[in-house]
């Protein structure tokens, strides 16, 4: 009697006070019910009403033909009655009816401060499973090592209902919920919940992955233009100020000589002139890695037709659209080292007679292909750098690069990049 | 706040089923009614404490409260177990009617309690 008493003691200890209530009510219900069909069945068999059954009653066929009767209408409707009231009351005591919107909004607040996705799912799937009373509660990220942040732990007897995480028809991942025993899976008003704190999930998800390629993007602009400053004070630190003091002892020397020995003095200015011709040179490539004078001075289309002017051997032709809309100054500079470096390449290595350049502009995208008849991309060739460097530009304004051999023979390099016409 | 009519339905059948037998029980038990000395003053107090609570829950489930709705089904269920057996057993037929009634109007509150809300209610 102690044993059992004690067992009794564990098991009601061990279990979740909304289960007891579920239970009791459920039970009240079912009580009520068998009971309710026996007074209707006695009632009826009692006709007319107003006599009420006495002792003699028990005695009488008809009694028993009340209890068969009783029985019958209980076996026939108790299962699908009890798996109604089953349903409904779990759906009353684990539910959200009273406050649909509550946890939803819950999640959104939660959503709204989320900066770091690892730290606060882990609290939102807790929050969900708490609130609906659900056993496990997950959310599966798409990412490389696939992350999972979980509330409790996924039990082999219940299923596992799974709601997509996306956002612009981009996959994110998924919100894992499992039902709350084996007789009770997910209900009508979960899925609802569930489904609309999935969607919610997705959108910020996708604006903490859209946050962090942004910072990336801007900490790589930063890199960027500091490696950029430190070429541009090299090459005036490494080459002009040297060639500048070169010229001032020359020219002190030339002072000194011009009175005693002018021939020599004679020989040094010529040296200087030509010191002085290759300086010139050194600034104007300095300028041209800046910003390619051509551009400024010839327009996109008009730099790239004058590149054909580099090889006599390669014909160049354009197919780009008339007008030319206008492009921002970081496109047209990709553009144009990208078609640099392509042409290069298919002079230097296609061995090819025809190289097409064409530029097409959808609404949002602006599309590159340089094609040439060469001999096509030989088979386990690796990324130079040029590849290399036409893949970056390509990539450092959100577009992307490849490059394939195309039939009968060539080889066709092509840039995607982000664009939008803003005089439409 | 938007309610259901499930809901308000079975709001107002609790308040008002729980009113009329509260009054109707407080005045039994003042005029020492027959059927009051019969069922025994226990058992009417008992009906009035589970009307009062009944009271009490359709506050909550006017107010779409969950309490509310278990209170409301806790008190009504009991209630009707209490007077199924006047159904048959009643010593008159207007007391057989008015038993019948009882747990007619427990059948409709539970049921509308019980019952799955619209999905533009529920989310």
């Amino acid at each position: 009697m102690k044993a059992l008493f004690s067992t009794v003691n564990r098991k009601i200890r061990g279990t979740n006070p909304s289960s007891l209530l579920s239970s009791g009510l459920l039970g009240l219900l079912l009580i009520s019910y068998m009971y309710g069909v026996y007074v209707v069945v006695i009632t009826l068999g009692t006709f007319p009403f107003g006599s009420i059954p006495d002792e003699s009653f028990i005695q009488t066929s008809r009694y028993w033909l009340i209890n068969t009767l009783t029985l019958i209408c209980l076996a026939l409707t108790i299962v699908p009655v009890s798996r109604w009231l089953y349903q409904r009351v779990n759906d009353l005591i684990f539910g959200q009816q009273d406050n649909p919107y509550a946890l939803p909004s819950m999640i959104s607040q939660r959503l709204r401060g989320m900066q770091n996705p690892e730290l606060t799912l882990p609290a939102i799937t807790e929050n969900i499973a708490t609130a609906l009373h659900l056993p496990y509660v997950a959310v599966e990220l798409n990412c490389d090592d696939r992350k999972v942040f979980a509330s409790g732990s996924p039990g082999t007897q219940t299923t596992h209902h799974p709601f997509p995480l996306q956002y612009l028809d981009q996959p994110l991942g998924r919100l894992v919920a499992s039902g709350r025993s084996a007789n009770y899976p997910l209900t009508q008003s979960d899925h609802h919940i569930l489904q609309e704190i999935a969607q919610q999930i997705g959108i910020a998800l996708y604006l903490a992955s859209m946050t962090e390629v942004l910072q990336n993007s801007r900490e790589e602009i930063v890199v960027a233009r500091e490696e950029e400053r430190r070429r541009i004070r090299n090459d005036l630190h490494d080459g002009l100020a040297p060639t500048l003091s070169s010229f001032q002892l020359q020219l002190g020397a030339i002072r000194k000589l011009m009175v005693v020995n002018p021939g020599e003095a004679e020989i040094i200015i010529q040296e200087l002139g030509r010191d002085l011709k290759q300086a010139t040179q050194d600034i104007r490539d300095l300028v041209y890695h800046l910003r390619p004078p051509m551009l400024d001075e010839l327009g996109l289309i008009g730099a790239i037709q004058n590149l054909g002017l580099l090889d006599d051997h390669l014909q160049l032709e354009l197919d780009v659209p008339d007008p030319m809309p206008p492009l921002s100054a970081a496109t047209e500079v990709a553009l144009f080292r990208i078609v640099s470096e392509a042409v290069h390449n298919v002079a230097k290595h296609a061995d090819a007679t025809v190289c097409m350049i064409r530029i097409t502009l959808d609404p949002e995208v602006l599309s590159l292909t340089v094609t040439d008849n060469g001999q096509g991309v030989p088979a386990g060739y690796s990324n130079g750098i040029g590849l290399q460097s036409m893949r970056e530009r390509a990539s450092e304004l959100g577009g992307a690069f490849s490059i394939q051999s195309v039939d009968p023979s060539g080889t066709c390099v092509e840039v995607r990049l982000p664009w939008r016409d803003t005089h439409r | 706040m938007k309610r259901s009519s499930n809901i308000m339905v079975a709001a107002i059948l609790t308040a008002l089923y729980c009113l009329v037998t509260v009054i109707r029980v407080s005045i039994a038990i003042a005029t020492q009614d027959q059927t009051v000395q019969d069922a025994g003053n226990g058992f009417a107090v008992l009906i009035l404490i589970l009307c009062t609570v009944g009271l009490v829950s359709a506050y909550g489930v006017w107010n779409n409260q969950k309490w509310g709705k278990i209170l409301a089904i806790f008190s009504m269920g009991v209630n009707g177990l209490l007077a199924l057996p006047g159904v048959v057993f009643a010593p008159t037929l207007l007391l057989k009617l008015d038993a019948g009634v009882s747990v007619l109007v427990v059948i409709i509150v539970i049921v509308m309690v019980l019952r799955r809300p619209g999905v533009a209610t529920a989310v």
